[in-house]
């Protein structure tokens, strides 16, 4: 993983993410919650946490949560959202998602949103997941996800990179399926959630210049015919939105 | 400060691989790990275990006499 990367794509940006509701909220994550939840959680990791929004529900459904993230202001914004909300089983931790810093059969559930596709290698990424897992534990997946043709597929990810050079690789759905079962994690849920995104916010959170605003537009209005009936790019009120998809995916590590 | 819930079950991310990782906290913001041959060090910083392994080699060098009190990011 690139972290430097990742990094300088988000310290300076912490805060847009904890008020973004692209992050805060979601059908998805609603859902996600609502499959993890178990009679007993002792301890719950959310890799990749971001400003803190999934750390923060499993606040409520296990008795100690870790917060990992490999940017330090995301870790400061999620802390702070912890203070506000009065959640005080929960701390943080800078480290690679790749390389966790725990021993074997630690959690009870591990969650990972809207984060492994800046990931340089989600098998890997997974395999940590496992190794960290106790038996019969839950983890819960969300990310973009991008259509099973592979040319829109490539063109999608290309238009994210384009907005964020810490973009690696957006994955279907049927990529998920493969990876949740080459680690050994049998999958109980995969669903597709189709996201409506305001263009001028989904540029803002990154703070592009002008001139890529311009070429995103372009690229978003010139898509070709399969990335274009994915991306939908229309004016609603004067302003434009898009859709893109994130895959929801919960399974259980069975020995 | 860092929860003993959190100290509780960090390892040092290279060695926590092929061998248990156990680390010993110093001065209240440096962890140690103690495995023969590691050398690996990470701070804390504004109560933030930093367990990133590039982090870790930095100190390998730097004796944990020699350890800043208070960890620069540096």
């Amino acid at each position: 993983m690139n972290l430097t990367n990742i990094q300088n794509q988000f310290n300076d940006h912490a805060e847009k993410y904890v008020r973004s509701p692209f992050f805060s909220t979601g059908e998805s994550l609603d859902k996600m919650i609502e499959l993890l939840q178990k009679p007993k959680i002792n301890r719950a990791l959310d890799v990749a946490t971001g400003a803190g929004h999934t750390a923060m529900r499993l606040c409520s459904i296990s008795d100690y949560v870790v917060a990992g993230d490999v940017t330090v202001p995301m870790l400061k914004a999620a802390r702070e959202l912890m203070v506000e909300n009065k959640a005080n089983n929960v701390s943080c931790c800078q480290h690679d998602a790749h390389m966790l810093p725990f021993p074997k059969q630690t959690f009870d559930l591990v969650t990972c949103r809207i984060a492994p596709h800046h990931f340089t290698d989600v098998l890997g990424f997974l395999e940590e997941v496992v190794r960290v897992s106790r038996p019969g534990a839950s983890v819960g997946i969300i990310d973009s996800c991008t259509p099973a043709q592979p040319s829109a597929a490539r063109y999608i990810n290309a238009f994210e990179r384009l907005r964020d050079t810490s973009h690696n690789h957006s994955y279907t759905g049927s990529d998920w399926k493969s990876f949740f079962y080459e680690v050994g994690l049998e999958i109980e849920y995969l669903e597709h959630y189709k996201k409506t995104l305001s263009f001028r916010a989904y540029c803002d959170r990154k703070s592009i210049s002008s001139q890529r605003r311009t070429q995103l537009e372009v690229m978003l209005f010139q898509a070709p015919e399969a990335a274009l009936k994915y991306l939908n790019p229309r004016n609603i009120n004067g302003e434009l939105v898009f859709d893109l998809q994130e895959v929801c995916v919960v399974g259980r590590f069975v020995v | 400060m860092v929860s003993d819930d959190l100290l509780e079950i960090l390892r040092c991310p290279a060695c926590v691989q092929h061998a248990e990782g156990n680390l010993e906290l110093k001065q209240d913001n440096w962890l140690i790990c103690t495995e023969d041959g590691c050398g690996r060090k990470y701070p804390i910083r504004d109560d933030i275990p930093v367990m990133l392994i590039d982090e870790g080699d930095k100190w390998v060098e730097v004796s944990v006499d020699n350890l800043p009190i208070a960890p620069s990011k540096d």
